[in-house]
C-alpha cells in the first residue's frame, strides 16, 4: 500500500468513525441536558462538515 | 416489552455510544454486540434478536453482505444498515439486500431512534438526506442505466463476495473462513470467477473489481499470487 493509500485508509476507517462518535457523545449530551440543544445543533453541523471533508479528502488521495 | 436489538461495528466507541442512547429509553435492549458479520451472523442464528443495527464498512464480509447473509438464514430478522456516507451504491445494495432501513452515522438520536422504532413495527425508514437523494436520481432517470452497466453482472452473488475479498488481499484460506465455506470452494469460486470475466490472474480480478467499484479502497498490493 502506497502513502496516499495509507494515508487515505486513516482518514476513511479512523479519523471518519472518530467524528461519527463524537457526534454521538453530542447527542448524549443532548438527551441529558436538553436546555443544551442548541449548541449541540451547532457543533453537530460543524461535525458532519468535518465527515464530509474527511471524505472529499480521501477519495482525492485515491484518485477517485 | 421492549425490541431486543444487536449492535454491529467493528468500532467500540460508535457501539458504546449507541448502546448509550438506546438506553436513555425503555424501548430497546441491547442484546449483544459483534465487531465483524460472520460474528453477527452466528449471533443472530442463536439469538434471534428482533432487529440488527449493522454498520456497512465491515471489514471482511461488509454490512451489506451480512445483511444478506442473516436474511438467508433468518428472513424475519430486521436489519437496519448505519453508514457514514450515502453512496448510492450502498443505499441500493444495502436495500437490494433486504434492509428494512439506511441511516447515517451523522444523522441525530432522533433519526436513529425513528428508523428503528418503525423497523420494529414492520415498517421501513431512510435518513432525510439518504431519500432525497435517491428520489432526485430517480426522478433524473440515472439509478437504472448504472445498474445495467456492470461487467461483473455475469457473476453471482456468492461470487462478487469472493471477488470483493480477493481484491481487498485476502487469501482463499482467509476468505474461507470469512464466508464459512471450504477452501476448495473458494479456489473453484476463483476459476469459475476468472472464466466468467475473461481474465486469467489474481492481478485481473483486483482491477475489474477496481474498476467497477466493487471495492472502493485499494488495500495496495493485490492478494496478488500469494495463493
Amino acid at each position: 500500500m502506497n502513502r496516499q493509500e495509507r494515508a487515505a485508509r486513516i482518514l476513511h476507517d479512523d479519523v471518519g468513525p472518530l467524528l461519527s462518535a463524537a457526534g454521538l457523545q453530542l447527542q448524549l449530551l443532548k438527551m441529558d441536558f436538553p436546555e443544551t440543544a442548541e449548541g449541540v445543533r451547532g457543533v453537530t453541523e460543524l461535525l458532519d462538515k468535518a465527515i464530509d471533508s474527511v471524505r472529499a479528502v480521501s477519495q482525492e488521495l485515491l484518485g477517485n | 416489552m421492549p425490541v431486543d436489538v444487536l449492535l454491529v461495528d467493528d468500532h467500540k466507541i460508535m457501539r458504546d455510544g449507541i448502546k448509550a442512547i438506546l438506553s436513555r429509553g425503555d424501548e430497546f435492549r441491547v442484546v449483544g454486540e459483534a465487531e465483524n458479520g460472520p460474528d453477527a451472523v452466528q449471533f443472530v442464528k442463536h439469538h434471534h434478536p428482533d432487529v440488527v443495527l449493522l454498520d456497512i464498512g465491515l471489514p471482511g464480509l461488509n454490512g451489506v453482505e451480512t445483511t444478506a447473509e442473516i436474511l438467508r438464514h433468518h428472513p424475519d430478522c430486521k436489519v437496519v444498515i448505519l453508514s457514514m456516507y450515502d453512496d448510492e451504491n450502498n443505499v441500493v445494495g444495502a436495500i437490494r439486500a433486504g434492509a428494512r432501513a439506511f441511516i447515517l452515522k451523522k444523522a441525530s438520536d432522533s433519526d436513529l431512534l425513528e428508523a428503528l422504532r418503525m423497523v420494529a413495527r414492520g415498517g421501513a425508514y431512510l435518513s432525510p438526506q439518504v431519500s432525497d437523494r435517491l428520489l432526485s436520481r430517480i426522478q433524473k432517470g440515472d439509478l437504472e442505466a448504472k445498474e445495467t452497466s456492470s461487467a461483473l453482472d455475469v457473476l453471482s452473488p456468492r461470487e462478487l463476495q469472493v471477488l470483493r475479498l480477493v481484491a481487498e488481499g485476502k487469501t482463499s484460506k482467509e476468505i474461507a473462513v470469512i464466508l464459512d465455506l471450504r477452501e476448495q470452494t473458494v479456489r473453484s469460486y476463483r476459476k469459475t470467477m476468472m472464466k466468467k470475466l475473461g481474465v486469467n490472474n489474481v492481478a485481473g480480478l483486483t482491477q475489474l473489481a477496481l474498476s467497477t467499484g466493487l471495492t472502493q479502497l485499494p488495500k495496495g498490493q493485490a492478494a496478488a499470487e500469494r495463493d
